[in-house]
């Protein structure tokens, strides 16, 4: 018998394969995709499933770690297998004799392997786009890869960051906040804690939705700020979006007090980045002018220590835009 | 022996997450002959070596029985059955599961799956204390009857079979493999460990 917890995470783990495998065997236009956030969550349920399970054995970490592995392959996101998952199964694999761990991955390694070099010759295909990761993927020199991304996205629709990605570049090329919003939203459904992708919902939030729907989910997002369930990068789109929204709605100052509530908060959090502390410095500078009801200047960029940034700008440009036009290629440049 | 089972009592005897998913797949894989309401399957059933038996199982469903569990099960079958031949291959896997959760229901009375393993065996996890597991591996093939599952169970030049796979599984401590096949319809149930 199995503690309750273990037997619940590991049916959830069987049921969300089984709904993966289905929806391949059912076809369509989106089985793909679709088939990739079951089998995603499915590793999700495979992990809870390894916490529940009291003093787990070598082997049963390294069964563990194999499915995992499985769900990232049938889930057809590359970057999952090569970034942590085939990386755990090796780790689990030296625990336990050799011909224990030969037996237990007997199918794992083919998969790994032909999944490896199916991706590899498919970059190869995609010579744009892996020139821009390998130059620090700055999302404005983006736009002329929106044809190798989709041939990539049919290929790997699993591969969340690819979706993040093609959401920055719908916005950049073609101002397309409809489908930036979706390509976002794709992400998230398969990395539902990845803040990148949470920060450019955030972003997107007052440029998609009504501005009551905005302010809402704002709102909501605002309490789990307070709360702490945060980092950097989750505050930096929440700023944007509240100082954005601001623009637009009556109510202004509530939000522009939660934007600098957010920036100091931001601040106290530990960087992810050596600058953000001067970017959140900038941010608090700005909520402050703006609800003294002044126009902020470039000038606030000096005062945070962010003058290179500054430099060439007109003294009328916004420097909320300069923050933004430079925090996303720090973080793009991180996540690729 | 003959023997019959109603599919819909799958929901009762097994866990109906593991069950609703896999039964689209059954309908849609089973041969045009049996898309009535009845399937029967010769299935050879080992408990131990050399001491083999054969059962003759009659499945049969009741579809509206079954869309009260799944309502979308005819459309999804349909897709199912009329889709391209990459996505046949899971058809097939998914008929196997149904078949092997059968399986376990009429050979291993009050038995019940617990969890599904992708790509560890044994697939269908009867018990799973780390260390200890019991389960069936499973597998289906269209066609080439009990010659094509004995070559799975006991391999050929090419590839290793279930069998010998199942037996250099350090934590398995009970397996058995359940293998179908649609033209012609029949099976086997065979006990491979202890």
């Amino acid at each position: 018998v199995i503690p309750e917890a273990q037997r619940l995470a590991l049916l959830e783990s069987s049921k969300l394969k089984l709904a993966g495998t289905a929806r391949l065997a059912e076809g369509g236009k989106d089985a793909g995709y679709e088939a990739a956030v079951l089998f995603h969550a499915a590793a999700r349920a495979e992990r809870r499933t390894l916490l529940a399970t009291p003093d787990p054995s070598p082997e049963a970490r390294l069964r563990g770690a194999i499915e995992i592995c499985g769900c990232f392959i049938d889930g057809r996101d590359p970057i999952a297998v090569l970034e942590t998952a085939w990386g755990e199964l090796l780790d689990a694999s030296e625990r336990v004799p050799a011909s224990t761990a030969q037996a237990l991955r007997a199918r794992v390694d083919g998969d790994v392997a032909a999944f490896v070099a199916e991706h590899r010759h498919a970059l190869a295909k995609a010579p744009a786009l892996k020139a821009w990761m390998d130059a620090g993927a700055q999302p404005e020199k983006a736009r002329p890869l929106g044809k190798e991304l989709d041939r990539l996205l049919a290929a790997f629709p699993g591969d969340a960051r690819l979706w993040g990605v093609r959401s920055q570049v719908y916005l950049r090329d073609k101002g397309d906040v409809a489908r930036a919003w979706e390509a976002n939203r794709r992400a998230l459904s398969l990395a539902p804690d990845d803040p990148i992708h949470r920060q450019q919902e955030l972003f997107l939030i007052p440029r998609h939705l009504a501005p009551a729907d905005a302010e809402r989910r704002l709102d909501a997002a605002y309490a789990e700020l307070v709360r702490g369930e945060t980092n950097t990068d989750v505050c930096f789109g929440f700023i944007a979006a509240a100082m954005a929204l601001a623009r637009r709605r009556r109510d202004r100052k509530r939000l522009l007090q939660m934007a600098l509530d957010a920036a100091s908060i931001g601040f106290g959090l530990p960087p992810l980045s050596p600058l953000d502390r001067a970017m959140f410095r900038a941010m608090q500078l700005i909520a402050r002018a703006l609800l003294a009801g002044h126009t902020p200047g470039v000038d606030i960029l000096y005062r945070a220590g962010l003058g290179l940034w500054a430099a060439g700008m007109s003294a009328g440009a916004d420097p909320l835009e300069v923050l933004t036009d430079h925090w996303s290629p720090l973080r793009y440049a991180r996540a690729a | 022996v003959p023997r019959s089972y109603a599919l819909e009592t799958l929901y009762h005897d097994q866990p109906p997450d593991l069950v609703v998913d896999t039964i689209p797949a059954l309908l849609a894989w089973l041969p045009a002959s049996a898309t009535g309401t009845t399937a029967t399957f010769r299935v050879r059933h080992e408990r131990r070596p050399k001491r083999a038996t054969e059962d003759s199982l009659t499945l049969g469903w009741n579809v509206s029985a079954l869309e009260s569990r799944d309502t979308s099960l005819v459309a999804r079958a349909r897709r199912m059955h009329d889709g391209t031949s990459a996505q046949r291959e899971h058809v097939t896997e998914l008929a196997a599961y149904a078949l092997a959760l059968v399986g376990i229901s009429v050979w291993m009375p009050g038995r019940r799956a617990v969890g599904w393993s992708k790509r560890v065996r044994p697939d269908l996890l009867l018990d799973a204390t780390s260390g200890a597991l019991s389960g069936v591996e499973v597998a289906g093939r269209t066609s080439g009857g009990y010659g094509a599952l004995r070559v799975v169970l006991e391999g050929s030049k090419k590839e290793r079979g279930k069998r010998a796979e199942l037996l250099e599984m350090p934590d398995v401590v009970e397996a058995h493999v359940s293998l179908w096949c649609a033209r012609p319809t029949v099976g086997m149930m065979v006990q491979v460990k202890p």
